[in-house]
């Protein structure tokens, strides 16, 4: 569970994050929004990362400003996944390991992503989808009661995919808090139980996947989501 | 946690190819001074000139370019259960290491060798090996602070190769130009006054100032010699030196305790 309360983020004269109050229990939640509309400055502070002028975050009903130790409940893959180019697959997972002080037995989720042939090898040897498995494995090896996870379909193969979104709704039927983000609006279908919808720095709608194709009339989230953007881009500008 | 995240950058430093170049660079041109040249102080001056050109150069492209690079990864690591702390002195040390590793295997143990054979300007000679060191540690804090200062990369390296061009190069013509025009006042103070204000000037002092060749000396070793004494002079460079690698190391890691990634 992630609690987000009267969030600010001013970046100089420019406001990110107009108090931005929004609650991510457990299940999929959809965090959609055009670019520019905050997505990422929101994950951000979930993740401690961007740090907001007002407002409280709590994770798992503890306060995320100023205590890094609550991250431990957190799983995060970001868009862009990057590790240290020298270091071998194996030691990349150690040292993210390291970094928890938790160990994990690694060779199921290796073998899970399908990359035994690989522990040894520099990641900078790694091909661009295969790297994204590495970040993916790094997200869920902890079994963290939460995950984020941002834009995380970018780059895969159809049937990493197809691996990823069950392993994604295995976590969610465990109970888990999964906030992911993507750009392509029907990757989400069929994964999502609930939408935020963030238009420059307000939350426009949050709500389950039913409510928003209720309150919109469309058959579904893609073109719910675009006459959402459509009805209050006129008005906002 | 710091000297667990330190261990893992250094890992992945010391594996870099670059630093394997640079290691070997230095080994190159130290065997082949101490083969060369009969006189140590002809060494200790041709190094000298050496290190004061391409150990700021290095150890600033390097670092700027390995935090650029790793820049993603950075990320990540903060987004896991460890403080912002930690992160920094991890990538301070776990960067700093390697770099002080190269010179020592590079310059150190050529120096040290040929110290077992021949006492001459030992001290010199230790110093310097210390010297690089400290610039090294000095163009580190530099680079970790623009590094994070500038989201863009061009712009972290173009401020980065500046800051060495006016250290390296700009400091010494308007040092000159200042002296000439000043030639008609007592402006030695002055001059060592302006000699904290640039690293590679300390370095240049606190060797020259053990090698007693006045001719080499220049103006500001002089005058440094003159008006602080040996000793004295010495250690005012010194802590100067520490105060260089204090003051840019503080100012990069305010900036990354407050800083939005």
């Amino acid at each position: 569970m992630v609690e987000v309360k009267g969030l600010v983020k001013r970046y100089g004269s420019l406001t990110v994050l107009r108090g931005v109050d929004v609650t991510f229990p457990p299940g999929v939640t959809a965090l959609v929004g055009p670019n520019a509309s905050g997505k990422t400055t929101l994950l951000k502070s979930i993740l401690g990362l961007v740090i907001p002028q007002e407002g409280s975050i709590h994770v798992m009903g503890e306060p995320v400003t100023g205590h890094p130790e609550i991250r431990r409940h957190v799983g995060y893959m970001p868009q862009m996944v990057q590790f240290p180019e020298n270091l071998t697959l194996k030691e990349i997972l150690e040292w993210v390991q390291d970094l928890r002080n938790v160990r994990v037995d690694l060779e199921p989720w290796v073998s899970w992503v399908g990359l035994e042939e690989f522990v040894d090898k520099p990641f900078g040897y790694l091909s661009g989808g295969t790297r994204q498995k590495v970040g993916m494995v790094a997200a869920l090896m902890f079994d963290t009661p939460v995950l984020i996870l941002d834009e995380p379909t970018a780059g895969l193969d159809p049937l990493s995919n197809t691996r990823f979104k069950e392993k994604i709704r295995e976590e969610r039927d465990r109970g888990k808090t999964i906030i992911l983000t993507s750009h392509i609006l029907s990757e989400l279908e069929g994964l999502a139980d609930r939408v935020v919808f963030l238009l420059e720095g307000k939350i426009i709608f949050e709500g389950s996947r039913e409510a928003l194709l209720d309150h919109t009339g469309k058959p579904d989230m893609e073109q719910a989501i675009a006459y959402l953007m459509q009805e209050n881009g006129s008005e906002v500008r | 946690m710091t000297g667990k995240i330190a261990r893992w950058v250094a890992r992945d430093v010391l594996r870099s190819i670059w630093l394997g170049l640079y290691t070997f660079f230095f080994l190159i041109i130290t065997l082949s001074f101490f083969t060369f040249f009969d006189d140590p102080s002809r060494v200790l001056l041709s190094l000298l000139n050496l290190v004061l050109m391409v150990v700021p150069l290095v150890s600033m492209i390097f670092v700027l370019t390995y935090l650029h690079n790793n820049r993603n990864f950075i990320v990540l690591t903060l987004t896991q259960p460890v403080s912002r702390r930690s992160v920094f002195w991890g990538y301070w040390w776990g960067l700093a290491i390697p770099l002080q590793l190269a010179l020592l295997v590079g310059m150190g143990l050529p120096v040290a060798f040929h110290l077992l054979a021949h006492r001459a300007l030992w001290l010199a000679s230790v110093l310097q090996v210390v010297g690089a060191m400290l610039l090294t540690q000095i163009f580190l804090g530099l680079a970790i602070w623009l590094s994070f200062a500038h989201e863009d990369r061009l712009k972290a390296l173009a401020s980065g190769l500046l800051v060495w061009l006016s250290l390296t190069f700009l400091y010494d013509g308007l040092l000159l130009v200042v002296i000439l025009l000043a030639s008609a006042y007592p402006i030695e103070k002055f001059a060592v006054g302006l000699s904290f204000l640039n690293p590679l000037d300390l370095v240049r002092l606190l060797l020259l100032m053990q090698m007693d060749v006045a001719a080499l000396m220049g103006f500001t070793a002089e005058v440094f010699k003159k008006f602080l004494g040996n000793a004295v002079g010495t250690l005012a460079a010194v802590t100067a030196l520490l105060i260089w690698i204090a003051f840019p190391t503080w100012m990069a890691f305010r900036n990354f305790m407050k800083k939005d990634f």
